[in-house]
């Protein structure tokens, strides 16, 4: 089995009083797409940096691709990294800025061309950065991020800001990047995203790991959901009321009431009695589907659980 | 020497040239290079004017000394680049803000997060982009001293100013040692700005800082204890820029400007390579 791509030991970063990441014990096996996922805070960026080497551990050790994390130069340059919002020159074209780079760290220029093809700026890589939308900002930072021809591929929240289709973009992208071979690690507040593109999860709260494993153990782990959705969406606030006498994780999202499973034994019965229930309410009940749960679900679960 | 400290030599050598190339393809863009370009150059072309236009019989002295000697000191040897040396006086605050925002804004756009992940030995990449920045200076004051020498030729021959003496070995030596001190205050304020846009990371907060020690405060002292210009770094690069003054000596002003550039490297250096950077 081959040996993980990174691997931390009670990795710890500390600001005065705050501790950012408190003793995180993570790995990213070879090969996947692996899913960082934390609210905002939780420490994942934090994480990503120091693993580039731009903030040093306060304790606790680190290896990327088999090096230790204290010579980044011996590991960085098999590395491609996207961190937060894409940092280029305003006044520079896109070419330009990725010129910078792959001077700096003695890259071919012939990379140039071939990553804007990647990332779909082939036409528009002479023009000034600051010209671009945010959209084509990230797909630049993944552009940057490819030029080394990376083993590794670290991108913190690549879909930031970005509208629906700009997220599709991205999702197809990484799809593409991950098909050659390459380990991606994603930071995303997008889980919806992030089920669909990811085989493997890292979960963290306040500094701490919640989870790690494949995404479909941590599915599978969950249980059943049951959607409700009311034919007039004023009623939806009084049927939530209902339904968390019964089962308080559940949770109002847009025009449904979504009502996790656990703990109902008998789920034909609960729902025969959400209906009647209903119907002394006066609501009428449009949809009831009993589907399986989500990575939102689990995050929630999970989270919810702490 | 070992094979291994030879290889470790050349990775040094390489991370360093990497970073300056890398850092004059940021730089080589056309709008930086005319600005950079022509602003020295203008700033010469206009002392250089003002030089040979003010210039008179009688010596004047005063404030507007500076830019009305007479006519006989401007057929002196030194005469082809006065006019250079009299832009030299605002040339130090340039190049300060120059460095200073070339460092503080890698911080403020976040670019230095990019450049840290690939080249992340830090100091070779500080001491890169140094030495490219001084080229780009360098070149600049050059270019300078030169269209200063060519209008002082055409404005000699209009003041009926004798040039016999300009090119004399004496003369050319001057020239050289008027560009050579240029050239060694400009690094010293701009290694004093990149220090600061360092350690402020800001460059806002670094002009403030900066500009306001180096404009208002060192002279505001200098004109109540006369002694400061031998003590304070701006006025200190200043009187080597100058080839020393009546009260710095050129070699205090060498030794003593030496140690605080020295001083503000090394101060620099250590705050770029060991803070964290989360921005």
């Amino acid at each position: 089995m081959p040996q993980p791509v990174v691997v931390t030991d009670r990795l710890t970063k500390r600001y005065g009083t705050r501790t950012a990441v408190d003793e995180l014990d993570m790995e990213v096996p070879t090969g996947v797409v692996a899913g960082f996922i934390g609210a905002n805070g939780a420490g994942k960026t934090t994480t990503l940096r120091m693993l580039l080497g731009l903030v040093r551990p306060t304790s606790g050790t680190a290896t990327v691709l088999g090096q230790p994390l204290s010579d980044p130069s011996a590991y960085l340059p098999k590395v491609g990294a996207l961190i937060e919002s894409p940092a280029f020159y305003p006044g520079l074209s896109g070419e330009r800025n990725l010129r910078v780079q792959t001077t700096l760290a003695g890259l071919p220029a012939s990379r140039i061309p071939a990553v804007l093809e990647v990332v779909g700026l082939a036409d528009r890589g002479g023009d000034a950065y600051k010209s671009y939308s945010l959209g084509m900002k990230q797909r630049l930072g993944i552009a940057s991020a490819l030029l080394g021809e990376p083993e590794l591929l670290v991108l913190d929240e690549p879909t930031n800001g970005l509208d629906p289709t700009g997220i599709r973009e991205m999702r197809e992208l990484l799809r593409r990047v991950a098909d050659g071979g390459l380990t991606v690690l994603v930071s995303s507040h997008q889980l919806t995203e992030l089920q669909q593109v990811c085989d493997h999860l890292v979960m963290v709260d306040q500094g701490r790991r919640v989870f790690q494993g494949a995404t479909s153990e941590l599915l599978a782990a969950g249980t059943d959901r049951v959607v409700v959705a009311t034919e007039h969406p004023r009623d939806l606030d009084r049927l939530l009321r209902i339904v968390l006498a019964r089962v308080p994780a559940a949770s109002r999202q847009g025009r449904q009431v979504h009502v996790p499973l656990d703990g109902v034994e008998d789920v034909t019965g609960f729902l025969a009695e959400l209906n009647r229930s209903a119907m002394e309410e006066a609501i009428t009940l449009v949809e009831m589907s009993v589907g399986a749960g989500t990575l939102e679900d689990r995050y929630a679960s999970l989270m919810g659980a702490l | 020497m070992s094979r291994q400290s030879n290889d470790l030599s050349a990775r040094r050598g390489g991370a360093v040239a990497g970073a300056f190339r890398s850092e004059l393809v940021k730089l080589g863009r056309r709008s930086t290079l005319y600005t950079a370009g022509a602003v020295l150059p203008l700033l010469a072309l206009l002392a250089t004017t003002l030089l040979f236009v003010n210039a008179g019989t009688v010596a004047t002295t005063g404030p507007d000394a500076r830019f009305a000697p007479t006519l006989g000191v401007l057929a002196q040897p030194g005469g082809l680049t006065a006019g250079f040396n009299g832009a030299n006086g605002f040339l130090g605050i340039l190049v300060f803000v120059l460095f200073l925002t070339s460092f503080s804004s890698e911080y403020s756009q976040g670019t230095l997060r990019t450049l840290l992940v690939r080249e992340p030995r830090r100091g070779r990449l500080m001491l890169g982009k140094l030495a490219a920045i001084v080229l780009l200076v360098a070149a600049s004051l050059l270019a300078a001293e030169v269209v200063s020498g060519g209008l002082s030729l055409v404005l000699a021959s209009v003041r009926d100013v004798p040039t016999s003496h300009w090119f004399t070995g004496t003369g050319v030596q001057q020239a050289l040692a008027d560009y050579a001190n240029a050239l060694v205050a400009a690094t010293f304020f701009g290694v004093l700005g990149a220090a600061l846009g360092v350690l402020v990371r800001s460059t806002a907060v670094g002009l403030a800082i900066g500009l306001a020690w180096l404009m208002p405060l060192e002279h505001i002292i200098e004109n109540a204890w006369a002694d400061a210009a031998k003590w304070f770094p701006g006025l200190l690069f200043d009187a080597v820029s100058a080839g020393g003054t009546q009260v710095t000596s050129y070699d205090r002003a060498l030794l003593m400007g030496g140690a605080f550039a020295v001083l503000a490297l090394a101060v620099g250096a250590v705050s770029f390579v060991r803070r964290d950077v989360s921005g």
